[in-house]
């Protein structure tokens, strides 16, 4: 990890504890309620809130000691950014863009399973046995379609789950 | 006498037919899990949670154990043929394993793993049938001051050893501790941070959560990097030899002591078993200059401390709710989904129950021992199907996992936005179980300092000065103070 992504994400660190911190002093203390005041619901996201900070900014600290603001950009993490946006997209895409919206289980996970098989196959076709793209295609569907139908007959019949 | 009894019950109650066949089915399924670099025990654990929650409790914990004993035994594999351990608890098991197939000798590598693997859990086994009822006896006297002590170390430990950078784990445990807090408090049901939204007034529920962060987040870092050409080496005999086990009794003796006393420290886990182990190993070894070329004895050290802390990472899950390991930490979420209370009353109210985990640990170790003398071979196939086809099934079986329990839509939110959240955080060097033991052991946290403090209305003292609860903070505190530079060098210059 580079010494400049990590400052940036003790900034994050300290940003996230100041808010809970500031979310738990905000929060009702149940006065009304008559309650001891040491049992306040805030008190112990207050105390996470405020390590988070401390800590946060310790990583900082040592971050900027090790020469964070004179450090490169991290260039792995550009070079796999296409293949984690095509993850994403695909997996999100399927989970919360399609499940749970009426249609079938096994209709929207074969096809989440095509695609993401077909497009990371495709990606990786250095390191399989070359295949070309319909014999590819044909092979991954009848994958997807068998997983898909598996998958939910498992769930469904014998674990008896509700597919959403 | 009456623990023997209790235990003689328990397994006869596992010798009937379905509960063979849920315990082979499931050491398979979960060796298969540990094989396949990227799924992890935790995460078979979480997945089976979800298929076991309409079984009864004493055979979904059959399953459960199974799954977690066949992963951790099952990553060796990996490890041994292609240089990449299946689990974090098979690299120290790794470095000699491959080491050994390199000079052909996988075989004989993965027979090593094999009896390592059987004798940790084995004396595992003994550990949890004497340990846990005189951990949970001696836990009756815990008041909430120990309790929040107890569960901050598990915490801490946990960050201060799974990473690499104490700092990292800590902030990641915080973040889990943090996230436990989200949803009605635990003694005046008052809505914490959760805006208005009725889905979060439960809470964040921890299998999804855990879902996400071993499963998606996982399945993101696979994905993110292209594939390589797997070499796989060849293998020789793969029976395990019990001239092994006469011939470095005292290596396995003294590895699962290390594997046991590390699992039951909370939070710390398998993997630090099973390097603690190897580390002893090469220190009292007569040929320490054999480690890292393909030592058999190094080899034998690592297994056997990684599957001895299995066992030991269940006895504080049992005795003292908090779970010494991430895989226990799911495992306990689920008795609680079981309607099984873990913790010092667990002797008193069902003990029954206690002695079924140690059942039914003994029964999968003796799953892995089959398995390890019949199926090393027919599942290396599992080696070679692309993780780009393993890897969107896998997703599936997530989305499913996260949304199973409760039947939630909103539970695939959660899975999705703590995987990303985890994807990002693990590519900077942020470890994950610090986050899953913060989640786990957040209510008792809370409930314990606010309870602590009503106790003894405000003062802070009995927090330090009742002699247990000072004993753990005083760990507590040397933990992150001999993580400081200042206060390293300080020690250093000390003669």
């Amino acid at each position: 990890m580079s010494r400049r992504a990590e400052f940036a994400f003790s900034l994050g660190w300290v940003a996230f504890g100041a808010a809970v911190l500031v979310g738990s002093w905000r929060m009702d203390r149940l006065e009304a309620l008559h309650i001891n005041p040491w049992s306040a619901p805030g008190l112990m996201p207050g105390v996470l809130g405020a390590l988070m900070m401390l800590f946060g900014a310790a990583l900082g600290m040592r971050a900027l000691a090790q020469g964070a603001l004179r450090a490169p950009e991290d260039p792995v993490s550009a070079s796999s950014a296409p293949r984690v946006v095509l993850a994403l997209v695909l997996c999100g895409g399927y989970a919360a863009g399609l499940l749970g919206h009426g249609l079938p289980f096994w209709l929207t996970s074969a096809a989440f399973m095509f695609a993401a098989i077909i497009a990371f196959r495709w990606l990786d076709r250095d390191a399989e046995s070359r295949h070309s793209l319909p014999r590819l295609a044909m092979q991954t569907a009848l994958i997807a379609f068998l997983a898909s139908i598996a998958v939910s007959l498992l769930f469904e019949k014998v674990f008896l789950v509700r597919l959403p | 006498m009456e623990g023997l009894a209790f235990l003689g019950k328990s397994l006869a109650g596992l010798l009937g037919p379905w509960q063979i066949l849920y315990a082979l089915g499931s050491t398979l399924i979960g060796i298969v899990i540990g094989i396949l670099p990227g799924l992890s025990a935790t995460l078979g654990i979480a997945l089976f949670t979800t298929l076991t929650v309409k079984m009864n409790p004493t055979d979904a914990i059959l399953v459960l154990i199974c799954v977690y004993v066949g992963a951790i035994y099952g990553g060796s594999r990996t490890g041994i043929l292609l240089n990449i351990p299946g689990t974090a608890a098979n690299a120290a098991a790794t470095i000699d394993g491959h080491a050994l197939a390199k000079q052909g000798r996988a075989g004989r590598a993965m027979g090593i793993a094999t009896t390592g693997s059987v004798a940790g859990s084995m004396f595992g086994v003994v550990c949890l049938a004497t340990l846990t009822p005189l951990l949970a006896e001696m836990a009756l006297k815990f008041q909430a001051f120990e309790y929040f002590w107890l569960a901050l170390l598990g915490v801490l430990m946990s960050g201060s050893l799974t990473g690499n950078d104490p700092l990292k784990g800590w902030l990641m445990g915080f973040l889990g501790l943090f996230t436990a807090q989200i949803g009605l408090d635990g003694i005046h049901a008052h809505e914490r941070f959760t805006f208005g939204w009725n889905d979060l007034s439960g809470g964040i529920a921890l299998i999804p959560a855990l879902v996400g962060a071993f499963g998606f987040a996982e399945i993101l870092l696979v994905l993110a990097e292209p594939a390589k050409k797997a070499m796989i080496n060849t293998v020789d005999s793969v029976l395990p030899r019990l001239g092994d086990v006469l011939k470095y009794w005292k290596t396995i003796l003294r590895s699962g002591v290390i594997g046991v006393f590390i699992g039951i420290l909370p939070g710390v886990g398998e993997d630090m078993g099973a390097w603690a182990s190897y580390a002893a190993a090469k220190r009292f070894s007569r040929e320490p200059e054999k480690f890292g070329n393909g030592s058999i004895e190094g080899m034998m050290a690592a297994e056997t401390g990684d599957n001895a802390a299995i066992p030991g990472a269940i006895i504080p899950a049992l005795a003292l709710a908090i779970p010494g390991s991430a895989p226990a930490a799911v495992l306990m979420a689920a008795m609680i989904i079981h309607g099984v209370q873990p913790g010092p009353m667990l002797m008193v109210n069902q003990p029954q129950f206690a002695y079924d985990v140690v059942a039914t640990t003994f029964i999968a170790t003796l799953c892995i021992l089959l398995f390890g003398l019949i199926m090393v071979r027919p599942l290396m196939w599992v080696l070679r199907v692309p993780r780009a086809i393993i890897m969107p099934v896998v997703f599936v079986l997530c989305t499913l996992g996260a949304y199973a329990i409760a039947s939630r839509v909103f539970d695939i939110w959660v899975m999705l936005v703590v995987g990303v959240i985890c994807f990002f955080l693990r590519r900077q060097g942020f470890p994950v179980a610090p986050f899953v033991l913060g989640i786990v052991l957040g209510d008792i946290v809370d409930k314990s300092l606010r309870r602590g403090l009503v106790i003894s209305d405000g003062d802070l003292s009995p927090f330090f000065t009742r002699p247990i609860a000072g004993i753990l903070a005083t760990v507590v505190i040397l933990t992150v103070l001999f993580q400081i530079p200042a206060v390293q060098r300080l020690v250093a210059r000390r003669p």
